[in-house]
């Protein structure tokens, strides 16, 4: 990322930071009007609508360039990878120019040349893999060369996406190698650890919010390699184990409890450090592993009907999530350990996500009564009238 | 978390623009000493209705036989009950206008309540038909009812649940209707769908120039031009004149779309309209079976024709890009 990109985006979130609090009556409108002047844009910027209509049509804009010089062309394997190891780099070059002399950030385009350079730049290199190498070293490859492209093009562009790609990919390397669940502990450790101290370091703000990817990829992966149903199915022990080995010494064996302990304190964990460091990602993390190890219980233990353990479950988050607010509104300037249940953050992404939850509850509506009366039953001719048989 | 905010803070805070317990609360929240765990509040309150109702749905499904049906229809209906008692006990005065949510509670339990009434009603329809032929109107009963509560507790979502169930309502009948009068439904369910979408639209634009829950507008106007833009879109093709009108259609009616919401800098409208109207082109372009090489340079000549149309006009579009 260029020193003036990075100014670019500082100034950025400062004036998206100011306009989310005038929103929400935190400023008044000069402060951030003086916000805005000390931290002036010099960026081509589309609003978020645009953004997502530009960068999808120059994706299939730029694929359908590439699919057509490929069926002109007709190249063989070979050819192929060579063909989208140029694109990849014409690209590159399109994104380098876009986000330099074109000053364009946050429009759409630029990401998309991106998304597609690394996609196929991955692709040419996959092709190399699988010329130069076979078997687990091949499998090692593969993923090493995603995670190479990926994280080299987010720390480059700035695009945090790319980056976290790119770390979920090294674990990928990881995966055929022997000790891969150690690994898996030790890289995600280190990953959740470099996460929190990137996210709260004077990082520009693109690699900070790497750091919060770097923290979901990190607990992610120590999860993975600390599940119960992970161990017990050989997952991360080799492919031999988990597809012709049997269970059997993986169930019997003297290190399961400690996975049995880990599935249930990992999430607390996790939760711990969110609320320790106030940090709303690793929240996020032990909330997702809680519900995660809850299942995992429910899987090895029946502890109840299904309907009782749904209904159970669900009024018991609801009364969790109410009980918190209540006792977080109660606290002392409505707040307790640095924690608010007051709407703070930017209305607008607030509204976006009210809108997906009103577009998944448009598309929900009440079962279709099962046919259980005798005047939906077809072939008898009790339905409809006028000759109609009856039949649906 | 921002030291950049911060920094900026300081700055105004420095220069006297800002005093100091003004800048106090804004620093705390730029270096993450004060976080606000509200939307993660709505996010499990959310989760938890949408599990309870998986939950009850489950006990309609496996405990007929055990409980039998009137005594889990009494069940699910008290608990219902319940809930909307205490939205009623807690809800502001009615208002056309917006009003304020008393709290996370209250639009929750608003939510639970009238997902447990609707799945209550299609119970006591499937085991005790008070309808008979005609129970698709189940539909629209639990429509008007989704309707009442969105008005009376002004909620944006119950409204959107109500349109959806009253398009469900046409959906059912006429596909159970239609089959046995006319054989083919999906052309009925077409034009259906079409009277639908534009219903909708002209309800949120009445809504909008009487000034009573205006703020409902945008959900009317966007379910509608859903429906309407889905249902020319599986209409569309050229083997006969009808799909070819469809396509037809959908590439003007997208287009009318994105020229209107331009004009009104409705952005989410104007991407929905472009992406119909090129959806369409690329199919009509598709079923002159042009070959691939053709098809991919349209494409390609299309979209980033597009996009530096976009681009070209961003200065027109105003909006706010943070």
């Amino acid at each position: 990322v260029t020193p003036a990109a990075v100014a670019a985006d500082r100034n950025a979130e400062v004036r998206a930071t100011a306009r989310a609090w005038e929103r929400r009556g935190l400023i008044a409108a000069p402060v951030r009007a003086a916000l805005d002047t000390r931290h002036p844009d010099d960026r081509v910027r589309l609003g978020p609508a645009l953004r997502v209509l530009v960068f999808v049509m120059t994706f299939i804009g730029v694929w359908a360039v590439f699919g057509f010089v490929f069926a002109v062309l007709s190249p063989g394997d070979g050819g192929a990878a060579a063909l989208a190891a140029v694109l990849g780099g014409l690209l590159a070059a399109l994104t380098e120019w876009q986000l330099g002399p074109l000053r364009r950030s946050q429009a759409g385009a630029e990401a998309a040349t991106a998304l597609a350079s690394a996609l196929a730049l991955v692709g040419a290199l996959l092709w190399l893999v699988d010329e130069i190498a076979t078997g687990r070293l091949e499998d090692c490859l593969y993923w090493l060369a995603a995670a190479l492209v990926f994280a080299a093009a987010g720390v480059r562009w700035g695009f945090p996406l790319l980056t976290t790609f790119g770390a979920g990919c090294l674990f990928g390397a990881m995966a055929p190698l022997d000790g891969a669940r150690a690994l898996f502990v030790i890289a995600g450790g280190a990953a959740v650890w470099g996460g929190l101290a990137l996210e709260g370091s004077d990082a520009p703000p693109s690699q900070r919010q790497a750091g919060l990817g770097l923290q979901v990829v990190g607990a992610l992966a120590v999860y993975l390699a600390l599940h119960l149903g992970s161990w017990d199915a050989g997952l991360l022990d080799g492919r031999a184990l988990l597809f012709h080995g049997s269970l059997s010494a993986q169930r019997t064996s003297a290190l399961r409890p400690v996975f049995v302990a880990a599935t249930a304190v990992l999430p607390l964990v996790y939760l711990g450090l969110g609320v320790a460091l106030r940090r709303k990602v690793m929240l996020a993390c032990g909330a997702a592993a809680l519900l995660a190890s809850l299942v995992t219980l429910r899987f090895y233990v029946h502890v109840a009907p299904l309907w009782v353990v749904l209904t159970g479950s669900g009024l018991a988050l609801m009364a969790f999530a109410f009980a918190l607010e209540w006792w977080l509104r109660a606290g002392a300037d409505e707040e307790r350990g640095g924690f608010t249940a007051r709407p703070l953050e930017d209305e607008r992404r607030q509204q976006v996500g009210e809108a997906l939850v009103m577009a998944v509850q448009a598309s929900q509506h009440p079962e279709r009564p099962a046919p259980a009366s005798p005047a939906f039953k077809g072939g008898g001719g009790t339905y409809g009238g006028g000759g109609a048989t009856g039949e649906y | 978390m921002s030291p950049d905010v911060a920094a900026a803070v300081e700055g105004l805070h420095r220069d006297g623009l800002l005093s100091a317990e003004a800048a106090r609360p804004l620093r705390r929240l730029a270096l993450g000493h004060l976080v606000s765990v509200h939307a993660e509040i709505r996010v499990l309150s959310y989760l938890g209705v949408l599990v309870t109702v998986a939950g009850a749905g489950v006990l309609l499904r496996d405990n007929l036989a055990r409980l039998g049906p009137l005594a889990i229809a009494f069940g699910v209906g008290a608990a219902a009950v319940s809930c909307l008692a205490y939205v009623a006990r807690q809800a502001p005065a009615f208002s056309w206008g917006e009003v304020e949510s008393p709290g996370v509670a209250f639009d929750y339990l608003l939510l639970l309540g009238a997902l447990l009434a609707a799945a209550d009603l299609a119970y006591v329809e499937a085991q005790f038909t008070p309808l008979g032929a005609g129970w698709p109107l189940h539909f629209l009963v639990v429509a008007a009812f989704y309707a009442l509560l969105a008005l009376r507790y002004d909620s944006r979502t119950l409204f959107s649940m109500a349109l959806g169930s009253f398009a469900a309502w046409r959906g059912v009948s006429i596909t159970l209707h239609a089959s046995l009068l006319f054989g083919h439904t999906p052309a009925v369910l077409r034009w259906n769908a079409l009277a639908c979408g534009a219903a909708f639209a002209l309800l949120g634009q009445a809504l909008l120039r009487k000034g009573k829950k205006a703020h409902f507008e945008p959900v009317a106007v966007h379910i509608g031009a859903l429906l309407v833009l889905g249902a020319l879109a599986s209409g569309m093709g050229l083997r006969s004149f009808e799909e070819l009108g469809f396509a037809l259609g959908l590439l003007g009616a997208g287009a009318a779309l994105a020229a209107a919401s331009y004009r009104g800098r409705r952005f989410g409208l104007f991407v929905l309209g472009v992406i119909a109207a090129y959806a369409s082109a690329c199919g009509l372009f598709f079923r002159l079976d042009p070959g691939a090489e053709a098809s991919l340079l349209f494409m390609a000549v299309t979209a980033l024709g597009l996009v530096f149309a976009l681009v070209a006009l961003r200065r027109h579009f105003k909006e706010d890009a943070e």
